[in-house]
């Protein structure tokens, strides 16, 4: 079976959306790649494996889209939810409501600061080694080492 | 010695003094007595010294006023059953009393509160009753006192036990746990004069005048002095102006009545005793009110400087507040484009440029047949021409992403220049003594000081309290004291950090000195410019930052050292609106 390489990301700025699009994304393929590999006798190099993300900017239009996805087959991997998204649901909330529709989703928790100390927070969630903590502001590598290492976790949680 | 056996010789010490003390004054109350017959007396001054050993010693001590009142009255001829039960008498009254004012109290009998007057007097009462009933019952069983006389006698030897209670247990109380020091020695003078103004009025009064109604401005004498030293000191110094006043006025009633009959000489006694009495009680409530008000008065001022310092508190996490949420997010986006820009970079079609160009110099010889001929290099125009293509792309892609950094970098600007028009502005002046702002600094440092072993040496002179701006003070030398840990960090041997307080030419200053590195004659000036700094770790916004809010409130901070190795000091002047009144 093919690598589940859905991600969702779930946050009330739109600028937050672009940056987790130009981290994730698989890079275009170049048509020249072939053609320099021919030429330089290169190997041609393994474009890296991107993601395919998906947006929301509310829990609630989160959570419908969670549902969808699993109603078509077609789970997502991973979730990177943002932890303040007035007018709705907070991140805490919104990862509850997540859990319940796929309990096999990795989630991602993306924090600036938060009224709740984050001890409490993972308490509060229980993880069970579903759930990061990511602060912002963000670094690219490491996001898109996470998503690597949190979409892997949930091909081996589905064929254990 | 074991404390078991110390323990009890001291006991045995409190009871043996006590009886002693009762005894001698008995004897003495007795022999000034203007009734020559019977122990009656206006302030029976045992019963204060009594309840005021019960107090501070315990309830046991009640064995040698027992002893001691027994003693008395045998001395005076009494037979051992009377002396018997008036000792008994006098002795529950005793305990009776210290019940009600202390142990009813957890222990803990003082003036100082509003309700304590009136506890007093009711201790002081149920004494009296007690003692009196027991004693002129017993008198007059025995024949020493008519029967018609009772009332008279057992009104009289109650004030006199009151009286005593309300005016000396007070006092000797006050005196034993304060070990004299009633009120301070810088008010003497005032207490003084008060008190001469109690003594002629108490002599000139003589007590009260029954024929032609009580000396009314003599009186008023003795309540306006009570009220001045009520208002001006404390509960403890009036149980002393009390007992003066009664001390003369007794004094000035045995000088008047002398001769006189005893039976007409007890209304003088009794009104004596219940104005004693009265003004005593006046005295300490009024005391007791001004002292609790004056208590009020300094919470209110603490909770005021509380709030003070809570509210710029509150205005800072609210700017950083602001600034982590608009700056937080924004710096995202710049991370992002930045790291995209330079992965971008490093995939760079101008690489495949390069190869391309050293392919063509290697058949430089050959190159027409290369282009034509060759597998390769027939696709080598082709491939030079899409990348030429894929770098205008790439170029066009850079400079867009560079746009959004620029536009977000811009937009962080706008925030903090934003706030920085909120911040700094603040400055908040508060009466403030100097001494306490550098406590308060080397409180915030002690953890770090302590993990350097840096020892702080004070010498502060005395400072008036002035009007400054404690919590930029307090930023300023926090830095102060961290640098010079820093400078002394390699010092072998004493790490001495001393901290100087004094007034010159009407400047406050503060002056931090330490033993270490020094600071070279070139740098004096330089250290305070901003992003200097000697440390491997130091970014150099510390010292700018001092000197900046120094010169915001309007004063200087200045460096001096002999040199490299030498130490440094570091002066803060501040200007003082010396003298405002806290």
């Amino acid at each position: 079976m093919t690598a589940n390489r859905r991600v969702l990301v779930v946050d009330d700025m739109p600028a937050i959306h672009e940056d987790f699009r130009k981290i994730l994304r698989p890079p275009q393929a170049s048509p020249l790649a072939d053609l320099e590999a021919f030429l330089f006798d290169a190997a041609p190099p393994e474009p890296p494996a991107g993601f395919e993300v998906e947006s929301a900017f509310q829990g609630q239009e989160g959570l419908d889209k969670v549902v969808q996805a699993r109603d078509a087959q077609r789970p997502f991997a991973l979730a990177f939810v943002d932890m303040r998204m007035p007018p709705g649901w907070n991140g805490v909330e919104t990862i509850e409501r997540l859990w319940q529709a796929d309990p096999r989703l990795q989630v991602v928790i993306c924090t600036a600061y938060s009224d709740q100390s984050l001890d409490e927070v993972m308490e509060r969630l229980d993880g069970k080694g579903r759930i990061r903590v990511l602060r912002k502001p963000m670094d690219a590598q490491e996001i898109y080492a996470l998503a690597g290492t949190l979409a892997r976790q949930w091909d081996e949680g589905r064929s254990a | 010695m074991s404390p078991l056996l110390r323990s009890t010789a001291r006991r045995l010490l409190v009871v043996v003094g006590l009886a002693l003390a009762y005894f001698f004054a008995a004897r003495l109350l007795i022999s000034l007595s203007p009734t020559p017959s019977g122990p009656v007396t206006t302030v029976w001054l045992p019963s204060g010294i009594a309840v005021a050993a019960l107090v501070l010693y315990g309830p046991w001590a009640a064995i040698g006023s027992f002893a001691a009142s027994l003693a008395v009255a045998l001395n005076m001829g009494s037979p051992l059953q009377l002396a018997v039960a008036v000792s008994l008498g006098n002795g529950c009254g005793e305990l009776l009393c210290y019940w009600l004012v202390a142990a009813s109290r957890k222990g803990d009998f003082s003036v100082d509160g509003v309700s304590d007057g009136p506890r007093l007097a009711a201790g002081a009462l149920a004494c009296g009753v007690v003692s009196a009933t027991a004693s002129v019952s017993m008198y007059v069983q025995y024949g020493f006192v008519p029967a018609q006389a009772y009332v008279a006698n057992w009104l009289v030897w109650m004030g006199s036990g009151v009286s005593s209670i309300v005016l000396v247990s007070p006092l000797l109380v006050q005196l034993v746990r304060s070990r004299g020091r009633l009120l301070p020695w810088s008010r003497l003078p005032e207490y003084a004069a008060a008190l001469c103004v109690l003594i002629a009025g108490a002599f000139l009064w003589q007590g009260p005048v029954l024929e032609r109604g009580v000396n009314e401005p003599v009186l008023l004498l003795l309540i306006l002095g009570q009220i001045w030293i009520a208002f001006r000191f404390s509960p403890a110094a009036v149980t002393l102006s009390n007992c003066v006043i009664a001390v003369f006025a007794v004094a000035g009633l045995v000088a008047r009545l002398g001769e006189a009959q005893p039976a007409s000489a007890y209304p003088f006694i009794l009104s004596l005793q219940v104005l004693l009495t009265g003004l005593a009680l006046i005295g300490l409530g009024l005391a007791a009110i001004v002292a609790r008000l004056r208590a009020s008065a300094l919470a209110l001022q603490e909770a005021q400087h509380a709030l003070v310092a809570s509210a710029r508190d509150a205005g800072r996490a609210e700017i950083a507040t602001n600034v982590l949420h608009n700056v937080g997010n924004v710096l995202n986006s710049v991370n992002v484009s930045a790291q995209v820009v330079v992965a971008r970079l490093q995939n760079s079609k101008v690489q495949g440029l390069a190869r391309a160009m050293q392919m063509m110099d290697a058949h430089r010889d050959d190159l027409p047949a290369f282009l034509t001929q060759d597998a390769k290099g027939r696709l080598l125009p082709a491939y030079l021409d899409q990348a030429t293509k894929a770098l205008a792309s790439e170029r066009d892609e850079l400079v867009g992403e560079l746009r959004l950094l620029e536009r977000n970098v811009d937009h962080i600007k706008d925030v903090v220049k934003t706030q920085q028009s909120y911040a700094g502005v603040t400055t908040v002046l508060a009466p403030v003594q100097l001494r306490e702002v550098v406590e308060d600094a080397l409180r915030l440092a002690a953890g770090a000081l302590e993990q350097a072993e840096v020892t702080v040496v004070r010498e502060f002179d005395d400072v008036p309290v002035a009007a400054l701006d404690k919590a930029r003070i307090v930023q300023i030398l926090v830095n102060l004291i961290r640098n010079a840990k820093h400078a002394m960090a390699h010092t072998p041997g004493a790490r001495r950090l001393t901290l100087r307080i004094g007034c010159r030419d009407d400047k406050l200053f503060v002056t931090v000195a330490d033993e270490g590195e020094g600071i070279p004659a070139e740098n004096l000036t330089r250290i305070f410019a901003h992003g200097f700094t000697t440390r491997k770790d130091g970014h150099g916004f510390g010292l700018h930052g001092a000197v900046l809010a120094a010169t915001e409130m309007g004063g200087t901070l200045t460096a001096h050292s002999d040199g490299p190795g030498r130490g440094a000091t570091f002066t803060l002047q501040l200007p003082a609106d010396v003298a405002v009144a806290a």
